[in-house]
């Protein structure tokens, strides 16, 4: 809200300095990047540092012959579906009684890319939040990782300002990074703004990301299971 | 008197030994208490790359007013917002007897208690990164603006502690309601920002906000020698008045306050 009222405040003084970011188009970026951030930013990572890791209940995943990783996307997904459908009637409230605008994708190839895009993300997003959950396996006291992930998330994740409004180096460094291809490029996507070429290049890096952190995942797993210690009767 | 100093500074030690408990979770919180301290300053860098200025603060200014942000929030999250969020829990909880049951003033043991010495990083982030934008500004820092910005920083504090203690003193008549600790972290934010913003939206949510902007707006002023005698007196006139409040509606709480088991 905050930003969106210096946006605001900013696009009326110089507005022809953001070109197509008019006041109509960043209001409509930050309700939806309000929207797209229910469903597709996972919150699994508390409950695997602090639940599972710290408190000892990941025992209980260990003796059943189901693995951790699959277990944990069972019980988070039914959440995020929930968020989803609630995420559908805000954007539809905001959409059709208040009337914002709020512009989306409608030829069927951009439809079935961008939903690609928002299935990748989904997965960047839990496999990102399993990995930094993992970390508490060394932190003892998960906070600071979190705190820095959190950092990350806003500056590089789009979530301050669209990218392309960013000075060149951050905005090339927030492309590298993995956190714009959870939120950033979906709702961008499905805005409309990337042409079909964009489209399959942020897809190719959602892929990559996702095989370098399910790696990152393997890697912690097998390392950290090995420190692991519980007691109980 | 004597005695609240030796509880505090038995505090301080306390805290200070719970910190360095978990040696890698230390090293963990410092570096994002690091990151933190430029964050806010990186969310105007980033909003302001192409604009010399908004709502007639020049871009430095901007960024003056978000390093002077991290000192003051760092003051806060040092000796205050902790302590808060810590009451909030114990009231829901039913927990606040053993708070109440010590041989000293209530309000004191419930919102001193913790001290969080990692935010004193923002503290010195805060202070390096103001003294660079002034510098870049080419404005001068004496004696009296060093008295005058700890006064107006202190006066800030005044005012956000009393916010929170009316609004978290409320809860015992309503203790659910335990979760406005987060609303008020965020509304805290509300002083990072210029006043003038805040004229875009209603009359009625503005005149809700004005206290808010009374937390941080008059520190920045002091560095920018933009300050006077009479906003001086408008902070210290909403100080006392809030600290008034609070401590009557913290007295007035208690009354209400009853255990989970009684």
């Amino acid at each position: 809200m905050l930003l969106l009222l210096f946006w605001q405040g900013a696009i009326r003084e110089h507005g022809e300095v953001y070109g197509v970011w008019t006041s109509s188009a960043i209001t409509s970026y930050y309700l939806l990047i309000a929207i797209a951030s229910s469903f597709l930013i996972v919150h699994i990572e508390e409950d695997v540092a602090f639940r599972d890791i710290k408190d000892g209940a990941l025992v209980k995943y260990l003796l059943r012959p189901f693995s951790y990783f699959i277990v944990k996307f069972m019980e988070e997904l039914p959440w995020r579906v929930i968020q989803g459908l609630l995420a559908i009637v805000v954007f539809l409230f905001f959409r059709f009684i208040v009337g914002i605008p709020l512009p989306i994708v409608h030829r069927p190839l951009e439809i079935l890319l961008v939903s690609g895009v928002f299935v990748l993300a989904f997965a960047i997003s839990y496999v990102f939040k399993m990995v930094l959950g993992l970390t508490a396996f060394w932190t003892t006291d998960f906070w600071g990782t979190l705190s820095i992930e959190e950092f990350l998330f806003s500056v590089f994740g789009g979530i301050i300002a669209p990218l392309v409004l960013y000075p060149s180096v951050f905005a090339r460094i927030a492309q590298v990074l993995p956190f714009a291809y959870i939120v950033y490029f979906p709702v961008v996507a499905v805005e409309g703004m990337l042409s079909i070429y964009e489209l399959l290049r942020v897809l190719g890096a959602q892929v990559a990301w996702l095989i370098i952190l399910y790696g990152v995942y393997l890697l912690l797993w097998n390392r950290g299971i090995k420190k692991f210690s519980s007691v109980g009767q | 008197m004597k005695k609240y100093l030796f509880v505090y500074k038995t505090l301080l030690l306390l805290n200070w030994e719970a910190l360095v408990e978990y040696r890698t979770s230390f090293f963990t919180k410092l570096f994002s208490s690091m990151l933190y301290s430029a964050y806010h300053v990186i969310t105007i860098l980033l909003l302001t790359s192409t604009v010399p200025s908004v709502f007639g603060w020049s871009r430095y200014e901007l960024l003056l007013l978000a390093s002077t942000y991290s000192v003051f929030i760092g003051f806060y999250h040092m000796i205050i917002s902790q302590n808060m969020a810590r009451l909030a829990e114990e009231i829901y909880f039913g927990r606040l007897d053993f708070l109440l049951l010590k041989p000293i003033d209530s309000q004191f043991s419930a919102t001193f208690w913790i001290i969080d010495f990692i935010s004193g990083t923002r503290i010195v982030v805060g202070l390096l990164l103001s003294w660079y934008f002034l510098q870049a500004m080419h404005l001068g820092v004496g004696f009296t603006e060093v008295v005058l910005y700890i006064s107006a920083i202190a006066l800030g504090l005044c005012i956000l502690y009393s916010i929170w203690l009316s609004v978290i003193s409320l809860t015992i008549f309503n203790p659910r309601l335990s979760n406005v600790v987060d609303l008020l972290f965020h509304i805290s934010e509300i002083g990072r920002y210029p006043r003038e913003m805040y004229k875009q939206v209603s009359v009625f949510i503005f005149a809700i906000l004005i206290p808010f902007t009374f937390i941080m707006i008059p520190a920045t002023r002091v560095l920018l020698h933009d300050f006077s005698a009479r906003q001086a007196l408008e902070a210290v006139g909403v100080c006392a008045v809030l600290s008034i409040l609070a401590r009557s509606i913290w007295k007035i709480s208690l009354r209400s306050y009853t255990s989970a088991s009684s």
